[in-house]
């Protein structure tokens, strides 16, 4: 059942030097192909962000004028008129926020390594998805790890692996009818293996027999408008990352993707 | 006249909840608020509104499975759609089940109030 997370276990030295050069001339290309990618997810995702940014847009416009009937009243109530301000800036900064996820999301620029907590970087992704899984009727759980999942990566990368493993289970799951329509995200840390562990369990169609290895080949889909390429760069950012992908057919309903990365221990 | 109007809104933003009660008090109508279609279903007494403004997408039971639920249970609440997407087969779907009005967010509070009046005038003149 469970996969040696080092991969295949034999490994020639030359295969290796190979892999390594390989990997190089391809880091500039996977940089552009992810940049791309991320713009196309974005198109995708249009119906969510317009739906996030309509609510505070909707609550700004109504409370103002609310407020301004209000003022009509005699005597107008300071309280209230103080409660509408203070939701209106609220509201503004909330659309605020959805532009700037968005900006960091689209940002083009060398990939720079950090001290990321997986845990934050999973919520802030699921937040980005939350309008897209109502739209979807696909309910996501989170599962996380109670202390910080510290792994040493690229911010922008690495919300895009999140963001093409959930894409990937939410548009799985939907396609199946039923009660049962949900995305529980995992993250755990292996102390034994010092990886750690995210998991993106679906509830959807399922993998065919031998399809789990074909996922993240480019250009392997089964979707109409797809373009084979969102599991491809899963793999290809978590391998430059020194971490491995998988995908296993569950024992009821539908996939798990799972991504483990080497942990990266904070001094405390 | 008798006793203010009641309108229900159910929706799950809270702050556009919010608004949309401080902008029908602001008119004097009397609200009911409603955080998701679940905790509106389960309370039950859908006869006590004049006017129900739903929200079409909720995480659980969407707005459409209200107006479903509504209709299948012999209760006839005039509707007003409310939605953050621009859905036209679920806006004609929506319509042809009797729906008074569905407007998309963000909407003028004039087309809204006007909707509202609709519903209320509906729902007296069955009741007269």
């Amino acid at each position: 059942m469970v996969r040696d997370v080092r991969g295949p276990a034999v490994i020639s030295c030359t295969e290796v030097t190979e892999r390594r050069r390989a990997e190089l001339d391809a880091q500039r290309s996977r940089q552009e192909l992810a940049h791309f990618t991320r713009v196309s997810t974005m198109g995708e995702l249009t119906a969510s962000l317009a739906h996030e940014l309509n609510q505070p847009l909707a609550a700004i416009l109504t409370n103002a004028r609310a407020a301004l009937r209000f003022l009509d009243a005699a005597p107008p109530d300071p309280g209230e008129l103080r409660a509408i301000l203070s939701d209106i800036v609220d509201d503004d900064k909330r659309a605020g926020e959805v532009i700037q996820r968005l900006r960091d999301l689209l940002r083009k620029g060398e990939p720079q390594r950090v001290l990321l907590d997986l845990n934050v970087l999973v919520k802030d992704v699921v937040r980005l998805l939350s309008s897209d899984a109502i739209i979807r009727n696909v309910s996501v759980t989170l599962d996380l790890a109670a202390e910080p999942v510290h792994v040493h990566g690229d911010r922008i990368q690495l919300q895009q692996v999140m963001l093409n493993l959930l894409l990937n289970a939410m548009e799985a799951t939907a396609e199946r009818s039923g009660p049962e329509r949900s995305v529980v995200v995992r993250t755990e840390i292996t102390t034994m293996l010092e990886t750690v562990h995210l998991a993106v369990e679906d509830t959807g169609v399922g993998l065919g027999p031998g399809v789990s290895e074909l996922v993240f080949e480019p250009f392997y889909t089964t979707k109409p408008a797809g373009m084979g390429m969102g599991l491809a760069i899963v793999r290809s950012i978590v391998e430059a990352h020194g971490g491995v992908v998988w995908a296993m057919q569950n024992p009821t309903a539908g996939a798990t993707f799972h991504v483990a990365m080497p942990v990266r221990y904070v001094p405390t | 006249m008798t006793d203010k109007p009641r309108v229900v809104v159910v929706d799950d933003d809270d702050s556009v909840r919010r608004a949309l009660e401080r902008l029908l008090r602001s008119v004097g109508y009397d609200v009911e608020l409603f955080g998701s279609s679940r905790a509106f279903v389960e309370r039950g007494e859908y006869e006590r509104a004049d006017c129900l403004v739903l929200d079409v997408r909720m995480p659980g039971q969407s707005g459409l499975d209200v107006q479903r639920l509504l209709i299948s249970a012999g209760h006839d609440v005039p509707i007003i759609f409310i939605t953050g997407h621009g859905d036209i087969p679920m806006a004609a779907q929506a319509l042809k089940a009797g729906a008074v009005d569905i407007l998309a967010k963000p909407f003028d509070d004039g087309i809204f109030l006007k909707a509202v009046e609709q519903c209320v005038a509906k729902s007296r003149r069955r009741r007269a």
